[in-house]
């Protein structure tokens, strides 16, 4: 459903009101040891408004993109805006203003039957089942996803997003010496087309023999010491460190919330080499992976430089929050689904690249860790943080020991941030990760790799 | 058109595209949403008629499947037809996925219109009274919502289950403060039949408010300790989950890789330890009456005095592995009370913390499992200490039900889980 569509029925709203036709399409196929476990498409679609009133929101959703689910979604916005507003405590508090204008969409979704992403996920599997013969189990998931967009608002910008991204999944599992499994995960893909990352199964055998490799290791592997070390985090590691340590921090919610970083602003949270962005739609001359032109509220995205050169300078807001502390709407205003209403999330968000190699990073450190994979992360309004780490390796004498088991990073970040002395000269991009802050919405976080100090868990 | 018509015509059309076997599971719902920031309520968002139609046909024994957010009758033909195209590049499985004896069932009555007025009194009431109560915490975000629904199961072995449920649940996330001091963020959820009891007055919402203002100054042990763990239920329910997941979920089962693939019947924790899955407890606020592969739902044993009595295969990975078949679809842990009280067990603590909230890794199949305790305080010499900072543990699942030391009298009901706290000896803590 296009803008024009939409737009005419916003006439007769004189309050900030944004009419919104959202659809997700997903196809989600699973093989575990050549099993077929899943192999579904989703596609889940509706209408949503919502509309200001006297210092609050009424908000409204239908399925499907019929006229009734137009007017009922709209009717039901009104109804509940006139509802809440009677009990307002901030009926004076205004949106501030944005520029309004048109974005059209980037890209286009271009469907493959699912037959063929089924086809090329079994052969991936059969793949890995020759290449690898004494694996316990073996799991391949693949999950396409595309969001596609047209919201018309009464203030600000009225645009079209159509945001594709893709990935496969690939879970090893083998016995350690006792017979105890040992397991590993790694993610092929990205943002953008399936195209754009898959074309032949055998593409990706550097990529499939580091991961086996990497098991292998891991199951001779022994427990982290833990305590508090000096550490190389692996630039795949950096992405989450922005996203989880850094960037919920500085969202204006949290900042309301009492988030630590409210007292923080123009003080230093981090060494001289730390700089952190949450990119809109282009870094460094190129599209990043997850691009957003106009968010989900009608503001015009820019790039929020959360941290330059070490000195906390801004936060990520929505329109409403946006005056509440003292910054401006960059575009940070998303909704998952058809049904939820745009809340403060990052988009893109990257810690700057530095000067150094790995290898000298590695070679610079006399005892700790090198870790290269993370499995999930969480943040708190403290800035501290932890991460899953599910690989990862000694450091003795600046070489690579043995692998260590699963453990979990943990810090505070505008503490942390402060210890890092040495950054890698080469940006990784993650896509596929899906942030659960009230609704799972997909966020792309990059960076490249970091030397610091931080605590592991352990025995 | 009704829903159960909606979701005959799903089958139907399945059945018309060739295929043999298929099962549609429609849910229809409305949820309306309260969301409070920072102490104030800034949003009442009503999803109207949510719609899902789970779709999968068997073609030859080639499965295909698909998600649908609309009882438009042309996009569940064309559904069909994708299930249809999904399943021509499928391997032929004729193990079987679904339940195939007829039942027909309808469990609850259609759910009533809710009480908008009341939902946003009693969220109002709760707010004004936590700034009255607690003038150090902040209520940071709030989500209150009712949602009415109807779920129906058919498939083409003349299963069919219809279940009308209706729940309030309520979200709270705050902290506490003292200037520009915060303590980490708490959560508490849970669910409620009815608003009957003002939000304040429920399950552990009141001492977890308190406990928030004593959370603003935390300290940090200098040293690593081996000691115990007090888990509270809320934070339990969590370990649970893990603990599901790495060893008795279908995934975990159908590999053949999990821990527990060949334990049933065998000792896996504790004597004293016993663990229910409930879903039709009619104590929760809500139920579960049937699976997602079309059997009536049952409460399941899944630990007895210590030993294995169950896991959650389900019909497809039962039938591939050899494991009994699942009665309960999941989740609605009960853990039955023990002997001691929540004080008698701190006392009997010589060096230790109780922890609120874990925020860790997820474990995996090895059962090793490190993360922060947040909302936590040290124990020592049987007595509560100051508020831990940045403090980690790390287990083993395995070894965790294997140190249970002691089980409280006290159980609390979230309206989907009835826990105790439990204490776990020998944790490592840093």
């Amino acid at each position: 459903m296009n803008i024009d569509i939409l737009k005419p029925y916003l006439s007769g709203f004189n309050a900030p009101t944004e009419l919104r036709a959202h659809t997700n399409y997903a196809n989600n196929i699973m093989l575990t040891q050549g099993n077929i476990i899943v192999n579904s498409q989703s596609d889940i679609s509706g209408i949503f408004a919502r509309t200001y009133k006297d210092g609050i929101y009424g908000a409204s959703s239908c399925p499907g993109f019929s006229e009734d689910a137009i007017k009922a979604a709209l009717k039901g916005a009104q109804q509940n805006a006139d509802i809440l507003a009677l009990t307002s405590k901030n009926k004076n508090y205004k949106l501030p203003d944005i520029p309004n204008g048109f974005m059209p969409a980037h890209t286009k979704f271009v469907k493959h039957p699912q037959s063929y992403l089924l086809d090329f996920v079994s052969q991936l599997d059969a793949h890995i089942a020759n290449r690898y013969k004494d694996l316990a189990s073996r799991t391949v998931h693949l999950i396409e996803q595309c969001t596609t967009v047209s919201l018309a608002v009464t203030e600000g910008y009225d645009v079209e997003r159509v945001l594709p991204r893709v990935h496969i999944k690939i879970k090893l599992v083998a016995k350690d010496a006792n017979g105890a499994p040992v397991d590993i995960t790694g993610t092929l893909g990205g943002g953008g087309l399936f195209a754009d990352h898959f074309k032949n199964p055998s593409d990706f055998d550097e990529q499939l023999d580091t991961l086996y490799n990497m098991l292998m290791d891991k199951r001779d592997g022994v427990y982290a010491k833990a305590g508090e070390h000096d550490l190389i985090l692996d630039s795949a590691l950096a992405g989450i460190l922005a996203h989880e340590a850094v960037g919920h921090t500085v969202e204006s919610d949290l900042i309301r919330g009492g988030s630590i970083a409210k007292s923080c602003r123009n003080q230093r949270v981090g060494s001289d080499l730390v700089t952190l962005i949450d990119f809109a739609h282009t870094a460094l001359g190129e599209t990043v992976p997850l691009p957003i032109y106009v968010d989900d509220e009608g503001t015009k995205a820019e790039d929020v430089i959360v941290i330059k050169d070490g000195i906390l300078l801004d936060y990520m807001s929505n329109r409403f929050d946006a005056p509440l502390i003292n910054t401006t709407p960059k575009g940070n205003g998303r909704a998952f689904n058809y049904k939820d209403e745009p809340i403060v999330r990052m988009r893109n968000t990257c810690i700057m690249p530095g000067k150094d190699k790995l290898e000298d990073m590695i070679k610079s450190t006399e005892n700790g860790y090198y870790l290269i994979s993370w499995g999930n992360g969480q943040a708190d309004g403290t800035s501290e943080f932890m991460f899953g780490i599910t690989m990862g390796y000694e450091i003795k004498d600046g070489k690579l020991g043995k692998a260590i088991r699963d453990t979990t990073l943990s810090g505070v970040a505008f503490d942390m941030l402060k210890t890092v002395t040495m950054i890698g000269d080469e940006i990784k991009w993650a896509a596929n990760g899906t942030c659960g802050k009230k609704q799972p919405m997909g966020n792309a976080m990059g960076g490249p790799a970091l030397k610091c100090r931080a605590t592991l868990g352990g025995r | 058109m009704k829903n159960f018509e909606i979701v005959n015509y799903a089958l139907d059309s399945l059945k018309n595209k060739g295929a043999q076997k298929a099962q549609c599971i429609g849910t229809f719902s409305t949820t309306w949403e309260l969301t409070a920031l920072s102490g104030n309520i800034e949003l009442l968002r009503t999803i109207n008629d949510e719609t899902s139609i789970d779709m999968k046909g068997y073609f030859d024994n080639k499965m295909g499947g698909i998600s649908i957010s609309t009882s438009d009758l042309s996009v569940i033909d064309e559904a069909a037809q994708s299930c249809l195209d999904n399943s021509k590049g499928a391997k032929a499985d004729e193990t079987p996925a679904m339940n195939e004896e007829a039942v027909v069932k309808v469990f609850g009555t259609p759910a009533k219109e809710p009480d908008l007025e009341k939902l946003i009194f009693r969220t109002n009431e709760f707010l004004d009274k936590a700034r009255e109560m607690y003038p150090n915490v902040l209520i940071r975000q709030m989500i209150v919502l009712y949602t009415v629904e109807e779920s129906i199961y058919k498939n083409t072995f003349g299963v069919d289950i219809t279940e009308y449920e209706d729940v309030y649940s309520v979200n709270i996330m705050f902290s506490g403060f003292d200037g520009d001091l915060n303590s980490s963020f708490n959560t508490y959820a849970f669910a409620l039949k009815d608003l009957e009891t003002p939000i304040m007055d429920v399950a552990l919402v009141s001492k977890r408010l308190a406990e928030a203002e004593k959370m603003v100054h935390t300290h940090k042990y200098p040293e690593k300790v081996v000691g115990a763990m007090i888990v509270t239920p809320h934070c339990l329910k969590d370990f649970l989950g893990q603990l599901m997941n790495a060893y008795a979920s279908p995934n975990a089962l159908v590999g053949g890789g999990s821990k527990w693939q060949n334990a049933l019947d065998t000792k896996v924790a504790c004597d004293n330890f016993s663990l229910y899955s409930k879903p039709l407890d009619e104590n929760m606020a809500y139920n579960n009456h049937y699976t997602s592969d079309g059997f009536i739902a049952e409460n399941q044993a899944i630990i007895e005095n210590g030993v294995l009595k169950g896991m959650f295969a389900d019909h497809y990975t039962a039938a591939k592995t050899g494991l009994p078949r699942r009665k309960s679809g999941g989740r609605f842990f009960v853990i039955p009370k023990g002997d001691k009280t929540l004080d008698e067990m701190i006392a009997s603590v010589e060096d230790g913390i109780i922890i609120n909230r874990f925020s860790g890794g997820h474990a995996g199949a090895s059962g090793d499992l490190s993360g922060i305790s947040k909302n936590s305080f040290y124990i020592k010499n049987g007595k509560l200490d100051e508020a831990a900072r940045e403090t980690m543990i790390s287990v083993n699942l395995s070894d965790l039900l294997m140190n249970i030391d002691a089980i409280s009298v006290e159980t609390v009901n979230d309206g989907s889980s009835d826990l105790p706290y439990i204490a776990v000896k020998n944790v490592t803590i840093l």
